[in-house]
């Protein structure tokens, strides 16, 4: 089980993503970035397969990395 | 005659396993780990592709510990949930361990009245009780043990407190004392059903409750116990108890309960120190009221309308579509193709009228993105803060006064999503006269996140009171054609269950990583149809076939709604998404070609289409090409016939002038 689990906003089912459980019966899953809700099918947005987000990440990291080596 | 907690055809066994039930999230997994130690198994339930995980449990000889899917209440909705309860009917069961946040008391104990009422040996450990007590909530257990009249404990499972008393009163485990008593007509149904049941592995009692609340996995256990004639008749008579009440049994049995967890909640919580705590619960049970939480709801429209209409419509969409592309990049772009490129046919669609950039890349730039922006900006706090399923619970007394099913309300908020979605979504409700009302609602009057955002922030810029009579007009047809329908069909209504979580503040991050993740979706998904929509108009245009369209339409549009022939390119531009036909309409705003009537009127007109191709698609997906059809043949007729209607109103009490 992935330890990456998600709270619907609407309904408030957790549920790991991972498993796609929405997805089944979806007929636009091909290169979808968005997860569903298995319970109530709220759609909300997986910063996992956001390109935008990932980068953004990466150069956070490298911002906190290079201050704290100046710091050291 | 009484339908008594007869007992279970499985007494308790020495040598049976341990269940371990709860909530998802609740840290079952580390009860579980804690209890087992290394040696787990994990394997598909036998006929599913749910995983069960399965540990020697230390303190029992002979004894596994299962631990189930999360299960947030009976009925199950998934395939997940509806493992754990065919695994409380088919596994030889010692005991059961229910895992509960300690935090959310309400809801652990809207499971544990049901678990406590399958006569099973139980114990309840009421679970990261640190988290609680950081929030100022204390639990008074022995009350609680006395008002559910079995064993609770109190556990910090992550530092491994309260396992040992787990264990201690496991090992003593008895089958719960417990007894709700429901209103007379329901002891009634549940004493008719008793008599008819096979001999049931969990109390017969429970298995009537499950029956009579509609319940999937029982009605399978019945229907392969039961002779078929037996089992029509059950079915029958399950009918005829309906039909003395106004509510579904579900609904009636588990309101019931509800009332008992809020009666026993209410003595056995001791918060301390008001606090933020104190204020969000009484901000958040205000949110629900159906006479403040629609005043919540006024303010919380106005607050979006400032922030999206005002600021990312004006301001925002000033600054990049008037300044920046307007004035800086559009001009340099068009100059550099016109010196570039050497076909005229080339130039003019790539910077003409339809061009792929002028019309195309600066409608999804500069004009739609700013307004979205703002919108999934404040759509995420709308989220995070928790006040969305408060939106569907405040929707869903509305949607029931008027005689529609609770759970409709659901894809109608899901729709401010994606209406796309949303129709999928559909499938959650039972009959297809729900399904079919909502799909027809949703494409008619649920305009999208995005679509929302451009409509509210054109109607802005004209004033106040344009946004207000456009929300009253589309809030109107949605509950008139919702009235008339279900007066038309009427049909069995079923409850909606939505968890409320505590109202919260949201983490500023954790939005702005949402919105910027959304608006990768909206950039990948919207512009090329924004781009398709604009090659689709330059091909009418260079053909002539837009002048014949927009001639056609002309009786229609200027004749009936009294706009300018220009607009009917916009309709055309809105039968792709209506976004994109808003935006259209956002152009001839701003080189004042429309009044303030004519705007209301188109946008009206445009937000009554259908929402986008994709969504049609969908619909004849879900519903079939010949529903699809028919609904497209009521729903742009409808759109035209409130517009003009509306522009007659509007121009008859002098609005606008």
């Amino acid at each position: 089980m992935s330890e990456n689990l998600i709270t619907c906003p609407l309904c408030g089912y957790v549920f790991d993503p991972a498993k796609h459980l929405a997805c089944r019966s979806c007929p636009l899953q091909k290169g979808c970035q968005l997860l569903c809700c298995p319970v109530c099918g709220y759609q909300m947005v997986d910063l996992d397969q956001s390109v935008l987000v990932r980068t953004l990440d990466k150069l956070v990291n490298r911002i906190k990395n290079s201050s704290s080596d100046m710091a050291k | 005659m009484p339908c008594h907690p007869s007992p279970p055809s499985r007494t308790k066994s020495a040598n049976g396993n341990i269940a371990l039930v709860g909530q998802p999230n609740v840290g079952k997994s580390v009860i579980f780990q804690r209890l087992t130690g290394q040696h787990v198994a994990i394997a598909n339930y036998p006929g599913t592709t749910v995983e069960v995980a399965r540990g020697k449990a230390r303190w029992f000889a002979d004894s596994d510990l299962v631990d189930t899917p999360g299960l947030i209440t009976f009925p199950p909705h998934t395939e997940d949930e509806q493992v754990t309860e065919r695994l409380l009917f088919q596994e030889p069961l010692r005991a059961i361990l229910q895992v509960g946040d300690a935090k959310n008391l309400r809801r652990t104990l809207l499971l544990a009245v049901q678990i406590a009422e399958m006569g099973l040996p139980m114990v309840l450990a009421l679970n990261m009780m640190d988290e609680a007590e950081a929030r100022g909530v204390s639990i008074d257990v022995n009350l609680l043990t006395n008002h559910l009249a079995l064993p609770v404990v109190t556990t910090t499972a992550t530092r491994g407190l309260g396992i040992d008393q787990i264990i201690e009163h496991l090992q003593q485990a008895s089958p719960p004392q417990f007894r709700m008593t429901y209103a007379p007509e329901i002891e009634g149904c549940l004493a008719e059903t008793c008599v008819a049941l096979p001999q049931t592995p969990i109390a017969s009692r429970a298995m009537a409750l499950l029956w009579l609340s509609g319940d999937e996995v029982a009605e399978k256990w019945i229907e392969a116990h039961l002779p078929p004639e037996d089992f029509s008749r059950l079915q029958a008579q399950r009918q005829t108890m309906q039909f003395s009440f106004h509510e579904p049994l579900s609904v009636v049995i588990q309101k019931t309960r509800l009332e008992f967890v809020d009666r026993v909640s209410s003595v056995v919580i001791l918060e301390s120190g008001a606090g933020w705590r104190g204020f969000s619960t009484f901000l958040g049970d205000l949110t629900t009221h159906p006479l403040w939480g629609l005043f919540i709801l006024a303010a919380v429209l106005y607050l979006l309308y400032l922030f999206v209409g005002v600021f990312g419509a004006g301001s925002l969409v000033d600054l990049l579509e008037t300044r920046l592309f307007g004035e800086l990049i559009n001009p340099r772009v068009t100059a550099w193709v016109q010196s570039v490129v050497p076909f005229q046919f080339l130039r003019d669609a790539l910077v003409g009228q339809y061009g792929l950039w002028t019309m195309g890349m600066t409608y999804a730039l500069a004009l739609i993105m700013p307004i979205v922006t703002t919108f999934f900006l404040a759509f995420g706090v709308m989220e995070d803060s928790g006040y969305l399923p408060r939106l569907a619970a405040l929707s869903n007394r509305l949607f029931r006064m008027l005689g529609l099913n609770g759970k409709a309300v659901l894809p109608m908020v899901l729709g401010l999503g994606c209406v796309t979605m949303a129709t999928l979504t559909t499938r959650v409700l039972e009959s297809k006269r729900d399904r079919l009302l909502v799909t027809l609602l949703l494409a008619l009057a649920v305009p999208c996140s995005a679509q929302l955002g451009v409509v509210m922030g054109i109607l802005a810029g004209i004033s106040m009171y344009a946004t207000l009579i456009w929300s009253g007009v589309i809030l109107g047809v949605l509950l008139l054609i919702g009235w008339l329908a279900a007066r038309l069909m009427p049909g069995e209504r079923t409850g909606l269950l939505v968890e409320l979580p505590p109202l919260r503040w949201p983490l500023i991050s954790n939005i702005l990583l949402k919105t910027l993740a959304r608006l990768e979706w909206y950039l990948k998904e919207v512009v090329p149809l924004f781009l398709l929509g604009t090659a689709i108009m330059f091909v009418l245009d260079k053909t002539g076939l837009l002048r014949v369209l927009v001639g056609a339409g002309e009786p229609l549009v200027t004749g009936w709604l009294g706009l300018p022939p220009e607009t009917s390119a916009a309709f055309l531009m809105g039968f792709l998404r209506r976004d994109f036909g808003a935006a259209g309409l956002f152009i001839m705003v701003s080189q004042g070609l429309l009044d303030p009537v004519q705007v209301v009127v188109a946008m009206v007109t445009v937000t009554l289409f259908v929402p986008c191709f994709a969504s049609v698609l969908m619909i004849a997906k879900e519903r079939g090409w010949r529903t699809a059809a028919g609904m497209l043949l009521v729903i742009f007729p409808l759109a035209f016939l409130v517009g003009g209607l509306l522009e007659r109103i509007l121009v008859l009490v002098g609005w606008g002038v």
